[in-house]
């Protein structure tokens, strides 16, 4: 009997001593909610933003003393970073008929499937009137585009950025070479650079599914002169193409298809890859310390991407990041009010002192931007250059996306062939509408 | 109170309650029951039963939200399913996956509880590492291991580099995905299901070892006749709940391989992530997990005939 | 072939073929599982630049950058309070309501009682991703929304079934003859299942208690779904919330084994408090 009584004192013995751990870690921070959550009070806006934008957002909200000028208080929290995982979190709330925020910063995926299914509201009575004349051209096209359904915008576009074709300026100094300016220079680098027993390449990309690949595919097309989701001419082109570049000219590493963007970074920094196509955020990747043994400007030169048989105007595409409401938002009228104040002028550029997070093409954005910046210089160069066409868009982007990812992936990797992979792909789509 | 008679410990299958006589006071022992239970029960009527309701209704309609759609289909969404090429693959790996992956980590299970159960030194150490693998959220491991098999910088391709002269590129074939997916499950799951034997293990009276090993029976013939009878019932658990698991979840497929290379490794609960989640079609993502809820239910049952035949035989 | 139990093993000629089969065994499945934790390990302590060299870097210089950072980007103690309490209430709640669930299917004969064993199962089928849009619904109407007590409420139910089915073989492994005796002895209930019971199945509840732990404590879907600030999110949410180079894209591969490792470290922890239980447990229990 005394070994029973030992062995239950164990047992609450570490009941207890949990129980107290749990006790202890409730001294630290933030009081936890265990019940109902404290009502929100009038006059509050909750804006949810990525942790990367957090701070920036609160600086901004700081300096411009939006709540001293409005009585509106604004909590800032934080967003996940992936539309898989945001689109779990709204999907519920909202079909709930409430929402975890009022706010929120969101990419082009969520945008489309948001608007269509009333998910966010219209703003056009809410965005002031000088900001269309502040966007550029393209900004504005895009916006029709990709911010919009049926004649209305959703969406405030914050951030507006493409995906650069970054260099070994060094390596091809070495050899010689000149910068690609067709797909058919491309083909050639990769006798140049690649050297497959040692894992370097010519070049590489982040090409596994969720996203990432389709990123490319509609790069690559538009290039092409076309929209994947077409699955016309222009898209085949592409997939013949990057299955040349994969397997034939043994350009572009097929390990790509098995990459996401961290990966991709990783090899380049780590002098796998002669050049590839990335978004900006490489740059800062690259000058921040933990590569600054490696880093030196000539290993990431920015270029003009090579053009296809499509032209010049459509070498690279913008892609964005805007503010939008949501429908079941408890706090409509603040939340209007925020969003309104996000699309001024002066809001813009502080936004952009507060972080480059908030680096777009307006006008003021633009002339405020400190000028030997890396990110503004290149911006520049890309829209003087006029390379800069609009995202390939499907009305269903989330949906079509996902639909040429299974259908490329499986004739990149040998398993459908190219007309069965196209067929299918159409097929599919045409089931969307 | 009525005195439990001798044959009940004759006939261990019958081992009831029995202080409150069945022919007396079936009531009793009907209301004691039902008070055990009760809160269990309570608890996932709550968070259960209306999901099920919810879903087995949704699959009857065409609920999309971004088709602008819902009314009532019958049995097209059933029907649609069929045609879908999406669907049909990730029927068809869900089925491997689920299966192989369970067996295998019964079997490894098995053998990793059988190892953690011998005297040997540093077994306080194999029995703590063990767990570690299951710990590992599954994103996390999932993560880990793509970068584990990483082309460039990845350990195992390395040293397959190293041995071989060849480039190893794990996921951008069928074959080596499926393979990666299953084998990682493994992995991570395997030592969850050889604690739970463990734990049974340990259960078993010493004194049957003992009478068998008057009897003569070797160490094998003891695993055989006495610790695989005595665990039996948790080994159906355990193969039971890891199918139903592996049926219903995801996460691992989404953070190793995203269903990919194609729709290679795609299984039925990305599909119902993706057409609900990410598609807002919540009619058709309903008959698919509809679908696994029938799968589940067949698989309970057989689950439920080998849990009492295991009991009867005991 | 492996043997089972230290005294069988001890007589013979076969002495050394099983000891030998035992350590080898041993060194195998060591091998095995930690391989992929030493590279986690050694990728949250090692600076980025040390991972993507080849030849690979096996022991990089320590740093605790990652962790630092991972703490500057997320709220970590709140999540770590969070998941703390959320982990300890979900098991304990579970346990409790499980292990009186078990011992009736395990001790009552009731016509239909395998039915509804069955049923508990079956409630479970649903990918959990296909039940949160209803959920949030129910949580919404309770209203725990972005509370540790809603988490707790959903998970504890979701791991209810599979608790209950293994403490039922459990509780079924314990002869029948130590609570009839206490039965004649004229214990009550509550005297049987504290006081009997119990102890013989503590190695059975200290390892469910730790596979719930674990479970509550992994979980990142239902966190992810009903929570929004750092009120109620967990650890596991920070896997969603990390970054690099101030974007979304870049899913910043040492911060992720750093939140991997942050998390395994108290299991370990747990696992060898709760060793000692499970042993204690066992030889307390002495059957018979």
């Amino acid at each position: 009997m005394t070994e029973k009584k030992l062995s239950r004192r164990d047992f609450l013995k570490l009941t207890g001593s949990a129980a107290a751990g749990a006790a202890a870690a409730g001294l630290v921070g933030k009081p936890a909610r265990f019940g109902v959550p404290t009502l929100i009070q009038n006059r509050t806006v909750r804006i949810a933003v990525g942790g990367w934008a957090e701070q920036n957002m609160k600086d901004l909200l700081a300096a411009t003393d939006f709540t001293g000028q409005t009585g509106i208080d604004v909590e800032v929290v934080i967003r996940t970073d992936t539309k898989e995982t945001e689109l779990t979190r709204i999907a519920s709330a909202v079909q709930a008929g409430t929402s975890p925020y009022d706010v929120i910063d969101f990419e082009d995926e969520l945008t489309t499937s948001l608007s269509q299914a009333g998910y966010v509201i219209g703003l056009d009575d809410i965005i002031p009137s000088e900001m269309w004349d502040d966007f550029s051209p393209e900004m504005v096209e895009y916006s029709q585009v990709w911010s919009a359904y049926e004649g209305e915008t959703f969406r405030i576009i914050h951030n507006w950025e493409m995906p650069y074709w970054w260099y070994r300026k060094d390596w091809f100094d070495e050899r010689g070479v000149d910068v690609p300016e067709t797909w058919e220079d491309v083909k050639a680098l990769g006798e140049v650079f690649t050297d497959e027993a040692n894992g370097v390449w010519a070049t590489e990309d982040g090409l596994i599914k969720g996203a990432f690949l389709n990123v490319y595919l509609a790069w690559i097309t538009l290039q092409a002169g076309g929209n994947p989701f077409d699955v016309g001419d222009e898209y085949r082109m592409a997939l013949e193409y990057i299955s040349d570049l994969m397997y034939t000219s043994k350009a572009l590493n097929p390990a790509s298809l098995q990459k996401d963007y961290n990966q991709q970074n990783g090899d380049y920094v780590a002098d796998k890859v002669a050049f590839m196509r990335q978004w900006p955020f490489f740059g800062d990747v690259a000058r921040s310390e933990d590569n600054a043994e490696w880093f030196s400007e000539d290993k990431v030169a920015v270029a003009v991407p090579p053009a296809g048989p499509g032209g010049k105007g459509g070498s690279t595409y913008a892609a964005a990041w805007g503010f939008g409401i949501i429908a079941t938002s408890p706090n409509l009228a603040e939340a209007k009010e925020l969003v309104s104040f996000l699309a001024t002028n002066e809001a813009a550029v502080e936004a952009m002192k507060a972080g480059f997070w908030f680096l777009s093409a307006r006008k003021s954005v633009l002339e405020a931007a400190p000028q030997d910046n890396w990110l503004v210089q290149q911006m520049k160069m890309y829209t003087d250059e006029g390379v800069i066409g609009v995202r390939p868009f499907h009305p269903r982007f989330v949906e079509a996306l996902t639909i040429l990812e299974d259908t490329a992936s499986a004739y990149l990797t040998d398993q459908l062939t190219l007309d069965e992979s196209m067929d299918q792909a159409r097929e599919q789509l045409a089931d969307l509408e | 109170m009525q005195k439990t008679s001798a044959k009940d410990k004759a006939a261990p299958a019958q081992r009831q309650v029995r202080w409150l006589a069945p022919s007396r006071l079936a009531q009793r022992r009907l209301l004691l029951f039902v008070l055990l239970v009760t809160p269990a029960f309570l608890l996932r009527l709550t968070t259960a039963a209306y999901p099920i309701t919810q879903t087995i209704f949704l699959s009857f309609t065409n609920l999309s939200i971004l088709k602008g759609t819902n009314d009532y289909v019958g049995l097209q969404n059933y029907a649609d399913m069929t045609g879908d090429y999406g669907v049909q693959q990730a029927f068809s790996f869900t089925i491997i996956y689920v299966l192989s992956s369970a067996i295998l980590q019964l079997v490894v299970g098995m053998l990793i509880a059988l190892l953690l159960n011998g005297t040997f030194r540093g077994r306080t150490f194999a029995r703590t590492i063990n767990l570690i693998p299951w710990a590992i959220p599954t994103i996390v491991a999932g993560y880990a291991f793509r970068w584990l098999l990483d082309d460039q910088f990845g350990l195992i391709p390395n040293w397959v580099n190293d041995l071989t002269g060849e480039r190893m590129v794990v996921f951008i074939t069928p074959l080596g995905a499926r393979l990666a997916v299953i084998l990682v499950h493994v992995w991570k799951d395997a030592p969850f299901m050889a604690i739970v034997f463990l734990a049974g293990m340990q259960g078993v009276p010493l004194d049957l070892y003992e009478a068998a090993k008057v009897d003569g029976a070797n160490a094998w013939r003891r695993f055989w006749s006495i610790t695989i009878p005595m665990i039996k019932p948790l080994v159906i658990t355990m193969a039971l709940f890891r199918v139903v698991w592996s049926l219903a979840s995801f996460d691992l497929v989404y953070g190793l391989t995203q269903g990919g290379p194609g729709v290679a490794t795609s299984v039925l609960a990305l599909q119902v992530f993706r057409e609900g989640i990410l598609f807002f079609k919540f009619g058709f993502a309903s008959a698919i997990s509809v679908v696994l809820l029938i799968l589940v239910g067949i698989i309970g049952v057989i689950g439920l005939r080998l849990f009492r035949r295991a009991d009867v035989t005991l | 072939m492996v043997a089972t139990h230290k005294k069988q093993s001890r007589r013979n000629f076969s002495f050394r073929w099983s000891a030998l089969g035992l350590y080898l065994s041993f060194i195998l499945f060591s091998l095995v599982v930690l391989l992929p934790i030493y590279w986690m390990v050694r990728s949250s302590i090692a600076n980025p630049s040390d991972l993507n060299k080849v030849p690979l870097v096996y022991l990089p210089t320590p740093t605790l950058r990652n962790f630092q950072m991972l703490v500057e980007q997320v709220p970590f103690l709140e999540y770590l309070r969070n998941s703390i309490i959320f982990s300890l209430a979900t098991t304990f709640a579970t346990l409790v309501v499980s292990y009186i669930a078990a011992y009736a299917f395990a001790r009552i004969a009731f016509p239909g009682s395998n039915l509804i064993l069955w049923i508990l199962v079956l409630s479970m089928a649903l990918p959990d991703v296909g039940t949160i849009v209803p959920l949030y619904q129910i949580l919404r109407d309770l209203r725990l929304l972005d509370s540790i007590i809603g988490l707790t409420f959903i998970l504890s139910s979701v791991l209810t079934p599979f608790t209950v089915w293994v403490l039922v073989s459990f509780i079924k492994q314990v002869p029948y003859e130590i609570e009839e005796a206490a039965i004649i002895d004229g214990a009550t209930l509550r005297q049987i299942l504290w006081r009997i019971l119990l102890p013989v199945t503590a190695p059975g509840l200290v390892t469910m208690g730790l596979i719930n732990f674990i479970n509550a404590w992994n979980n990142l879907l239902y966190p992810l779904s009903f929570s929004v600030t750092e009120a109620s999110k967990t650890l596991s949410v920070s896997i969603t919330e990390v970054f690099a180079g101030y974007s979304p894209w870049g899913k910043p591969w040492e911060l992720i084994m750093a939140v991997g490792v942050t998390m395994v470290i108290p299991v370990v922890v747990l696992i060898l408090i709760s060793q000692k239980s499970i042993v204690r447990g066992l030889t307390g229990g002495a059957i018979k």
